[in-house]
């Protein structure tokens, strides 16, 4: 049997979910499935990380460690570095829409009075907290840089579970002043966090969490160096998976691991030579993808194309000093690039484009994100006078619900015959 | 001219530059009504369009100040960056930086200070203004005066809501956020005293710019309804005056258009930057802020306060501010026995009929509710 079907099998009667998520048991089936399906992994990293996701998931549902969610863009090196159990919601809602029960989930978000209009991460979460299906949280750490939303819902949800919210407030400007009353606000953070889920805050610890961080970012360095290649030696769909370890593995030493072999894997492949492959049309990403069905991916593969890059995999910030722990996390949350004027995100996303040699850049424009689709049309304009083609590919990361089905595939081959005709073009 | 939009920009700053300042609502957007196209995908604030529209309708202004509130408001200032350099003109856009306050602690007054003297330097070397203590005691005076009666206004409308026109009293407080306070005073300071029946202020009132504001402050509709108290986002007039047509009384608001902006109290210190960020942040907080425990105490006590029997929530579409608020502001009220009406518009007079019917059967439920 395979590993989502195993899944899938286990989690079919949705009221025992509760039932099956605390059960160890659950994850031990899991965990043969994983290892039997282990071969056929694309890559030995995404296996491993699975394995991670998993085990970090049974923590997190059984209960033996205070868990914490954690927003998508909070730095998660301060869970790691109290020896806490960080949780994502937004990659839970992902994981649920691609086992098949984002309908469901989303539905009861809405039901709950969350607007059709909000990211769908979001309505998913607040469905799936309303359910009972996601694990009770001991605190909940969000961010307010990038995403308006996040800490929105996060202080919502930490009213119905009854556990504290600790809110980072990230300046819009990046200056030495921000830095400071960033770092100031993570040191409070960190002794507060401590004292709610009943740890002793330990710099020691928290160090080593930030080694840990500097170690994943080197690696990814190198992977993403290693991707400059052409044709390109991994797939940017399969490396959207990493997102995983973006979101919660910063500071643990699994992710410095799992990103170790993926480096290494992409460097033993490039060097033996068993690479390449037609490669028609070498795509930068923007923002995520559709996660209830892969049918764009599968499409744009068969089309020929590949995600040479993606915008979520870039490291952007400076290396973390151990010895000065909260003004490097200060520093690390203001180099985002999307968390400044759209300019600065333009300037970004034209030197990947030239790094990576791509055709032709997508913006998939997820519904609900202000941030990303907020500034797309400037993003577009520039990008184009700068010489790329530009595609805005209206979509959502998990509501299908609305999708006129072949939508999307339409526009992205009126897209990929644009970028036909160019290459046509330079040939004459 | 500088245009502003966000209730917590001290316009006290602009007035001590001797900079004339006036707030986007969206209005009067001229040839440009769909200039915002353009710039800014479909799904996105419908108020940050029309201010873009109405900032671009409108030749005299020469810059803008938007608060970092939303991302909304962000991209805003970069649509007015785009169309400023494609007008060829030098135009000045600044994005304010705007801490959250969930704790209300002084660190957030403190960045906040520094983001406001950061502002008013930029200000100084653009438009060539300098920044003169002695002026800056004189505006927050004048601010302060405004203020003042604004509430004394709203007070009035709290003891008889039956009189008044809830959309006529925003026009009031539009007007104030887009005049000059200290001659905005005297002709507010005429409208108060005439409803207060004092004669005095009648006579002032005759044929000034007063007269205006204080007939559009007459109620028009049957005022037999419940009290009701209106929330959320910038609203369209016309669904306050639908609301009234119909019966319902309001008698209170929470709205960054409305009393919000009549709140902030400045106390004059030793350091100006810190006052105006210390009563800017420590009024009533916005959905914005994540002060959520705070809020939902200030909204329950202001519905009791003003008598409200009920609750109008209006979102914008597109705003997440109030959007997230939403769901649990309806759990909380519901709690308290207090039922809530949510409307969603996109800053424009549509809809109004689909609204008419949801209206009518929530009075109506008010008024079984009240076993009238
Ligand atoms: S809701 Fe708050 S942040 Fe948004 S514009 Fe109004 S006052 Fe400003
Ligand atoms: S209405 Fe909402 S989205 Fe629009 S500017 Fe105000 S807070 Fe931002």
């Amino acid at each position: 049997m395979d590993l989502n079907r195993t899944i899938q099998n286990l989690l079919k009667d949705r009221g025992r979910w509760g039932k099956v998520l605390s059960s160890p048991v659950s994850y031990r089936i899991v965990e043969g499935a994983l290892a039997l399906a282990k071969k056929s992994f694309p890559w030995q990293a995404i296996y491993q990380m699975s394995r991670f996701a998993l085990h970090q998931t049974g923590r997190a549902y059984t209960g033996k460690v205070p868990v914490v969610w954690s927003s998508a863009f909070f730095p998660v090196e301060i869970a790691w570095g109290l020896q806490l159990c960080p949780f994502s919601p937004e990659v839970a809602a992902a994981f649920i829409t691609g086992m098949g029960f984002g309908p469901e989930a989303l539905s009861m978000g809405e039901e709950a009075g969350y607007s059709r209009d909000l990211c769908s991460f979001h309505r998913c979460i607040a469905g799936a907290a309303r359910a009972g299906h996601l694990p009770r949280p001991a605190a909940l750490l969000a961010s307010t840089h990038l995403c308006d939303g996040a800490p929105l819902l996060f202080q919502n949800m930490a009213e119905i579970y009854g556990a504290p919210c600790f809110t980072l407030d990230v300046p819009y400007t990046a200056s030495r002043e921000a830095e400071v009353y960033v770092a100031e606000q993570l040191e409070r953070l960190w002794h507060d966090l401590a004292e709610a889920t009943g740890r002793r805050p330990n710099r020691a610890s928290l160090e080593e969490a930030l080694r840990h961080s500097n170690g994943f970012r080197k690696n990814m360095i190198r992977a993403n160096e290693l991707r400059c290649r052409v044709p390109s030696p991994i797939s940017g769909n399969d490396m959207l998976a990493f997102i995983y370890l973006f979101f919660i593995g910063q500071g643990s030493r699994e992710a410095a691991e799992i990103s170790a072999c993926l480096a290494e894997e992409i460097e033993e492949k490039i060097v033996g030579g068993r690479w390449g492959g037609a490669e028609k049309y070498r795509l930068l990403w923007l923002h995520l993808k559709p996660y209830y069905s892969n049918e764009v991916m599968s499409f744009i593969e068969q089309a020929g194309g590949v995600l040479a890059y993606e915008e979520f995999n870039h490291i952007y910030w400076p290396p973390l000093d151990p010895g000065e722990p909260f003004l490097s996390l200060a520093r690390k949350v203001l180099a985002h690039f999307d968390y400044k004027p759209v300019e600065e995100r333009i300037r970004v996303i034209r030197e990947l484009a030239e790094k990576y040699r791509v055709d032709g850049i997508v913006h998939f424009s997820h519904h609900g994100c202000r941030q990303s689709t907020g500034g797309s049309l400037f993003l577009k304009e520039a990008l184009q006078e700068a010489g790329w083609p530009v595609l805005l590919l209206d979509g959502d990361c998990l509501d299908g619900r609305n999708e006129a089905a072949g939508g999307m595939l339409t526009r992205l081959q009126a897209f990929f015959e644009i970028l036909e005709e160019r290459k046509e073009g330079c040939l004459i | 001219m500088l245009g502003w939009v966000c209730t917590y920009t001290p316009e006290e700053i602009f007035a001590t530059l001797g900079l004339e300042s006036y707030r986007l609502y969206g209005d009067d957007r001229g040839e440009y009504a769909k200039a915002d196209l353009e710039y800014l995908p479909v799904n996105f604030c419908p108020l940050g369009r029309a201010c873009l529209n109405e900032g671009m309708a409108n030749p005299s202004l020469t810059g803008v100040v938007l608060a970092a509130s939303c991302h909304a408001l962000v991209h805003l200032a970069s649509a007015f960056r785009y169309s400023g350099e494609r007008r060829g003109k030098e135009f000045f856009v600044h994005l304010l930086d705007l801490p959250r306050t969930p704790d209300g602690n002084d660190a957030a007054v403190r960045a906040f200070a520094s983001s406001l003297r950061a502002m008013a330097g930029r200000l100084s070397s653009f438009y060539g203004a300098a920044w003169d203590d002695g002026a800056f005691s004189e505006a927050l005076r004048a601010h302060q005066r405004v203020r003042r009666l604004l509430r004394e206004l709203y007070r009035l409308r709290r003891e008889r809501p039956e009189d008044f026109r809830a959309a006529g009293l925003l026009e009031v407080v539009r007007a104030a956020g887009r005049a000059k306070k200290d001659e905005f005073h005297p002709i507010l300071d005429g409208i108060v005293k005439a409803l207060k029946g004092n004669k005095n202020g009648e006579s002032r009132v005759d044929g000034s710019p007063a007269a205006a504001l204080l007939a559009g402050l007459r109620r028009r509709g049957s005022p037999g309804g419940p009290r009701l108290l209106v929330a959320g986002s910038p609203l369209p007039f016309a669904y306050l005056d639908l609301i009234e047509e119909l019966g319902g009384n309001i008698a209170g608001d929470d709205l960054c258009q409305g009393y919000r902006y009549c709140l902030p109290e400045v106390k004059e210190g030793p350091d100006p930057f810190i006052s105006l960020a210390g009563g800017y942040l420590e009024r009533v907080p916005c959905p914005r802020m994540l002060a959520g425990k705070e809020r939902f105490s200030y909204l329950l006590s202001l519905a009791r306060e003003t008598g409200a029997r009920g609750v109008i929530y209006h979102a914008l579409k597109f705003c997440d501010a109030s959007l997230y608020e939403y769901p649990l502001l309806r759990e909380r009220f519901a709690e308290a026995g207090i039922p809530v009406l949510y409307l969603e518009t996109e800053y424009r007079d549509v809809g109004l009929e689909q609204a008419r019917t949801r209206i009518q059967a929530y009075l109506e439920l008010l008024g079984e509710q009240a076993g009238d």
